[in-house]
């Protein structure tokens, strides 16, 4: 079974190019890092190479602008509301501060929560044909814990196994997929 | 002149199972390289939510991802409906290979760099 889909989080750009001057190195990467550990998808725009198309939902556009912007903008359908603000003078953790601010503001999704999913093993199915171990490229089978799965070791899982990669080809998958509850834990 | 391929960094900020000092230094080079890209926090995670950007990150054109393993990272786009073409994406994989090959394969078109480091360190 597959989850709806969820609103999509604020998308940010980090715009370097004409009417806007470029971040140093070494801010830019702090920057960069800053915003990906908490979960935020940034598009660099610099001249000369394409990035990802932004149709609908909220971007937001940071810059070192040479000249005011408007804070807000729409596309001529609507759908995709832009917002510009300016991170001159102002160090990683406040432009996080800012973004997160803007976040709340426009009801996007907060990036970050995903824990929902970890592959529980039906015993009574398995054939012990270790199928799992080379299928998973995440490294979350191993012998032993197929057959003393801690809650350590599950704990471990769940952190570990997108969901998708859980299932085995074929009908006698004896892999399930299982929603993450404590008192599933065992 | 062939248009140059988009880029696509995952930072793995969730699953954590690219090796930090790897994808710290893709980043470091890709943000010093002075080329356009896209970074996302997590693959897996935007997968498992089945973000509507993983359809406008697939996009059209080449593409050059850095991520995981091939097999994972086109099963994670197929799971959110965004399935990637067959042709025209190449994807480097930052459990195996080295900052180094990523960066190489990345910031390079036939052995030739696309773009110059910038001066602005």
């Amino acid at each position: 079974m597959k989850p709806n889909p969820v609103a999509p989080v604020l998308r940010i750009a980090l715009y370097e190019s004409a009417g806007s001057a470029p971040l140093s190195a070494v801010n830019r990467t702090e920057l960069l890092k800053t915003l990906l550990e908490k979960g935020y998808a940034v598009s660099c725009i610099r001249p000369g190479a394409p990035v990802a198309s932004v149709f609908a939902g909220n971007l937001l556009v940071l810059g070192q602008f040479d000249s005011d912007k408007p804070l807000e903008a729409e596309s001529a359908d609507g759908a995709l509301s832009v917002h510009f603000r300016t991170i001159a003078d102002l160090s990683s953790q406040q432009v996080l501060e800012l973004v997160e601010s803007l976040s709340r503001e426009c009801n996007t999704a907060a990036p970050g929560g995903w824990k929902p999913w970890f592959p529980v093993i039906d015993y009574n199915r398995c054939t012990n044909c270790m199928q799992c171990l080379s299928f998973c490229l995440f490294d979350v089978y191993g012998v032993k814990c197929r057959r003393q799965n801690s809650r350590s070791k599950i704990a471990q899982l769940q952190d570990r196994m997108p969901r998708l990669l859980a299932r085995l080809p074929g009908s006698g998958d004896p892999v399930s997929q299982v929603q993450s509850r404590p008192d599933q834990w065992r | 002149m062939t248009k140059p391929a988009r880029i696509l960094y995952c930072h793995c900020a969730f699953a954590q199972v690219v090796p930090t000092e790897v994808k710290q230094e893709v980043l470091r080079r890709l943000s010093e390289s002075g080329v356009a890209f896209d970074a996302v926090a997590d693959l897996c995670e935007m997968s498992a939510r089945r973000d509507p950007g993983l359809k406008q990150l697939a996009g059209e054109g080449t593409l050059k991802i850095a991520a995981c393993f091939p097999r994972a990272v086109r099963g994670l786009f197929i799971a959110a409906d965004a399935a990637l073409p067959e042709q025209g994406v190449e994807i480097l994989n930052m459990r195996t290979d080295s900052a180094e090959q990523i960066a190489e394969a990345l910031l390079t078109v036939n052995g030739k760099p696309v773009a110059f480091a910038e001066e602005s360190k």
